[in-house]
């Protein structure tokens, strides 16, 4: 199995104060093919600012090494409200990032966009509304979609379902979960949710002030952890949710 | 809607002045002189006889188009340097931003008299020289916006597939300045109404004998207290007109 993705060495300082800080602190970690890797973490604790460094979003500070193995991995932001152009309707959104690549006709971007439409179960009259039209879950699932059109191969998804309601939260999983086995996609799946990250992910890892503190398998980071925070973390995730 | 009801007056008031007048506003009427308002001219007439009315209604064509004309060069070269340095940043940003400090930092009718001037009095000139006064504002609104908007997500998203940033700043931001824009563009039409009222009164706009509301304020103040007709119908006019678009402008404001 190989690696979509290794990052090495990993720093990304900020200057607060005129005192530096260090949001990221020697990360390092990989993805493999067709993983899903958890991202687990508190906020404020570097997870988005890490995953804006490997995306090459964030440039200043940064220092250590990525290396991704297909070019143009695509990102789901957290807030879809945020990550939909306003002004724009659903089918021009969902055909912008094949229109930038300017690979394909007008006929060929059209059909493609439907087929997507209903990869990520949407009705197609959708493509004619504005974003605001639309239901939290549905503009979610649009992120997906439009994050796929350029078909990657490895996917960065920063907090896709924390904005949404909890049913709404478990589609989206699982739509998610269905489009990692139908396209063999890897995923980097960060989220704050302990529960979320053990429905879906294959192995996590646990962020605390910018450094990993522990990174398995996902049942052996959840039952038989090293680290006393990750331990304190997963205690209070069992009892919350078994009682 | 009373900003509607008032903006639509002076619009008809202005279109109307487009097609036909009662009386040529610049025929004089020697017997006709300060005469006051009577169904012949319902407004009276001025110092020269002339009609009130007719000198009204092609006089608010007049400051319109100039407003226009003003707040067009202002949104239009405003948004352009306001885009390029709120999107790019960096020294660019900090070298305009100040040049564009230092014009804000002289009032606006100041800095419009220094390029008359440069350049001479007249029509065109005016439009010029208040066009140059409003970008800085213009500028400074749309630099604030953009900046709050290349941060959002979806430019972020759009830049990972690849795009330029030519496409990003004319597809993905341009069309979302519109509301900010709008409520900017009414709000800097009153401001160019006043300024233009304010220029042709020092007389360095419209020049006589043509007609705006500025000049015939200025040319009626010598006779305020004699005949106050010259000045009280085109006072009347600027104020429903700024009347108008601010409530217009407060409305569109609050809307977005």
């Amino acid at each position: 199995m190989e690696e979509v993705l290794k990052v090495e060495g990993l720093c990304v300082e900020f200057k607060k104060d005129k005192k530096p800080f260090l949001a990221v602190n020697n990360v390092s970690f990989d993805v493999k093919e067709g993983e899903i890797m958890g991202l687990i973490g508190e906020s404020g604790c570097g997870k988005s600012t890490l995953s804006r460094a490997i995306l090459g979003i964030q440039k200043a500070g940064v220092s250590g090494s990525v290396n991704h193995k297909y070019k143009r991995p695509q990102m789901v932001f957290q807030d879809p409200a945020g990550s939909l152009n306003p002004s724009k309707k659903i089918g021009f959104i969902l055909e912008e990032p094949i229109r930038v690549k300017g690979h394909f006709d007008k006929e060929e971007r059209q059909r493609r966009v439907l087929d997507m439409m209903a990869k990520v179960d949407l009705d197609p009259a959708l493509l004619d509304r504005y974003p605001h039209e639309l239901s939290g879950g549905q503009r979610q699932r649009i992120c997906i979609a439009a994050a796929l059109m350029q078909e990657p191969r490895f996917l960065i998804a920063d907090e896709p379902v924390s904005a949404l309601d909890v049913t709404v939260q478990s589609q989206i999983l699982e739509l998610l979960k269905k489009l990692h086995q139908e396209l063999n996609l890897s995923i980097l799946f960060i989220t704050h949710d302990i529960r979320v990250a053990y429905s879906l992910c294959d192995r996590v890892m646990v962020m605390k002030k910018g450094q990993i503190v522990e990174m398995g398998p996902r049942d052996e980071v959840y039952f038989n952890c090293k680290d006393p925070y990750t331990k304190s973390l997963m205690d209070a995730a069992r009892t919350k949710y078994s009682s | 809607m009373i900003g509607a009801v008032l903006t639509g007056m002076v619009v008809i008031l202005a279109l109307w002045g487009a097609i036909k007048t009662p009386y040529d506003p610049m025929a004089m009427d020697g017997a006709a002189k300060f005469s006051g308002i009577s169904l012949r001219h319902p407004m009276g007439c001025d110092q020269f006889g002339r009609d009130i009315f007719s000198r009204v209604i092609v006089g608010v064509r007049e400051t319109m188009l100039i407003s226009a004309s003003v707040v067009l060069i202002g949104t239009f070269f405003g948004t352009i340097i306001g885009t390029i340095t709120g999107y790019f940043g960096g020294w660019l940003d900090e070298i305009i931003m100040r040049l564009n400090d230092a014009v804000l930092a002289f009032p606006s009718v100041l800095l419009a008299l220094v390029i008359i001037g440069i350049f001479n009095s007249g029509k065109y000139q005016l439009i010029l020289a208040l066009g140059i006064a409003f970008i800085p504002s213009f500028a400074r609104i749309v630099r604030g916006e953009v900046l709050k908007i290349r941060n959002l997500d979806y430019i972020q998203s759009v830049k990972l597939y690849g795009a330029s940033d030519f496409r990003i700043i004319l597809v993905h931001i341009l069309p979302n300045l519109k509301t900010v824009l709008m409520s900017s563009v009414l709000i800097g039409f009153n401001n160019a109404v006043l300024a233009e009222a304010g220029m042709s009164y020092l007389g360095m706009g419209v020049q006589p004998p043509n007609p705006s509301l500025g000049r015939m304020l200025s040319e009626a103040q010598a006779f305020i207290f004699t005949s106050p007709l010259t000045a009280i119908f085109p006072g009347i006019i600027i104020v429903i007109m700024i009347l108008g678009f601010s409530l217009l402008g407060d409305r569109v404001g609050k809307k977005s």
